[in-house]
């Protein structure tokens, strides 16, 4: 072997690894009864203004044209389904996207603010994935602050005139990190380290949950990529009609 | 889901939905904000209890429902330590977190979501975001059933036979599935509005009467929460 053989082959020792010590993650939703009461209620109204826009923008498209409700609907269950089912991965481990991202690539953030809060309330109630104090602080990491990320981001590229395909994986990997970063730091804030506060304790859950997390990033955005590639090929009339709704609406 | 099936033939879920619905907050908040080790144990186990002994949930089912989030649980705990290095908080937050899953699983446990749903109608939450949200309940189960024939399709074919093609089966699987749902959605708002659909969704609710005792049986058990707080601290 040579050095770069060898190089390779340490790369995927090291992947294999990642993936098959992660174990069944899903240390982006904090867990029922967690965070203190007050923490609980902050993040619930931090939430609020995003969740209002986002209802305001829901109510006037379904003004607009009522048949969208059962759209919407089949889009949240949709975002539920994808986020409930294992991603494969080499052990047998079982983990989770997050879907969130993919669904502000389709649909813009604001309805997937709304509708990621559903699914969240919904996976609390039937999987017991997050919890009803929690509900407010996974709703901003995981519907409202990973997705914006990711909009944003898929925005920022269209202008730059990345290609397609690499901005949607840029969009949701980076979302889907973004979302774990914040996670860390909700979690941070609350039980800051006895000797260095927040900053200590920010920087030691960040360094636990990234093991764990960059490969579920990459994997996330690889993920978003073939679904968004079979979406082209298959219904291309439906995502041109989505990307000029979200046009009227932004 | 098996916690579905049993808050549909649970024993408790002809008491009053929105009595159960208070009752597991207040649980679920006063244990929170009480913040002690005997209320969180006292909370576990008596939920526990109830679960098992009213609603009849098979205690082998209890603890599988149990174990999932506790496996999270643990986890986190270990975060934590890593952390903040102080076992008393480590020890103090984790059974926090499982009293609260506990006192959680006994409103998923006994209520439907359909009633849950109704409680919130009650509450003044906005038409459309209950209809959609009803609409999106159903969703699930139609696309979990759409899904699992999809997979065992894929697998059939080989479709999972290494790393690379699960990927691409997955990302298959995920764009046809949204496809599938989005043509569905379209079927689904024609019968609705064959059925009279106006731009609500109205639902008939099956009264349910709140029985004093079953009040004074939760105000009892707050009461204890209470002195338990007050005694054992």
């Amino acid at each position: 072997m040579n050095r770069k053989e060898r190089k390779l082959v340490a790369t995927v020792f090291i992947t294999c690894v990642m993936f098959g010590v992660s174990p069944r993650v899903n240390a982006m939703h904090i867990m029922e009864g967690y965070l203190p009461a007050g923490y609980c209620i902050a993040w619930g109204i931090l939430c609020i203004p995003f969740l209002l826009a986002g209802f305001l923008q829901i109510r006037k498209r379904l003004r607009d044209d009522g048949r969208s409700i059962t759209l919407l609907a089949m889009s949240g269950a949709f975002i539920f389904v994808i986020s409930s089912l294992k991603i494969p991965s080499v052990t047998g481990s079982c983990s989770h996207m997050t879907g969130t991202g993919l669904g502000a690539i389709l649909f813009g953030p604001c309805m997937t603010g709304i509708l990621g809060c559903i699914v969240l309330l919904f996976q609390a109630v039937l999987l017991a994935h997050g919890g009803l104090t929690t509900l407010g602080a996974n709703a901003f990491s995981m519907a409202i602050a990973g997705p914006a990320l990711t909009w944003l981001l898929y925005l920022f590229c269209k202008k730059c005139r990345i290609r397609k395909r690499v901005s949607v994986f840029l969009a949701a990997a980076l979302g889907d990190l973004f979302t774990y970063c914040v996670t860390s730091i909700q979690l941070a804030v609350a039980f800051p380290s006895p000797q260095g506060g927040v900053a200590v304790s920010l920087m030691k859950f960040l360094g636990v949950f990234a093991p764990t997390q960059f490969p579920l990033a990459i994997l996330e955005g690889v993920l978003t990529v073939l679904i968004v590639i079979g979406l082209e090929v298959y219904a291309r009339p439906e995502l041109q009609a989505l990307e000029a709704e979200k046009g009227e609406a932004s | 889901m098996g916690m579905e099936h049993y808050a549909y033939v649970s024993p408790l879920r002809h008491k009053n939905a929105c009595l159960k619905t208070t009752f597991g907050i207040t649980v679920l908040v006063c244990g929170l904000a009480m913040d002690s080790i005997a209320v969180s144990l006292w909370i576990t186990v008596s939920m526990m209890g109830i679960s098992v002994i009213w609603g009849k949930v098979r205690l082998y089912d209890y603890i599988r429902f149990l174990a999932m989030p506790l496996f999270f649980i643990l986890f986190g705990g270990g975060a934590l330590f890593f952390a903040t290095e102080d076992m008393r908080l480590v020890l103090l937050v984790t059974l926090r977190a499982v009293g609260a899953v506990s006192a959680f699983y006994f409103l998923t446990l006994s209520t439907p979501v359909g009633e849950l749903m109704a409680v919130l109608r009650k509450c003044h939450v906005p038409p459309v975001l209950i209809g959609l949200m009803y609409l999106l309940y159903r969703d699930i189960f139609v696309l979990t059933g759409v899904w699992q024939s999809m997979f065992t399709a894929a697998q059939s074919r080989l479709g999972y036979a290494d790393y690379r093609t699960s990927l691409r089966t997955f990302g298959g699987i995920g764009s046809n599935l949204l496809l599938l749902s989005w043509k569905r959605a379209d079927d689904c708002y024609h019968a609705m509005e064959a059925r009279g659909y106006e731009g609500t969704i109205c639902f008939l609710e099956r009264r349910q009467s709140c029985r004093w005792y079953d009040v004074l049986a939760a105000a009892g058990y707050i009461a204890v929460m209470a002195a338990i707080r007050r005694f054992c601290g």
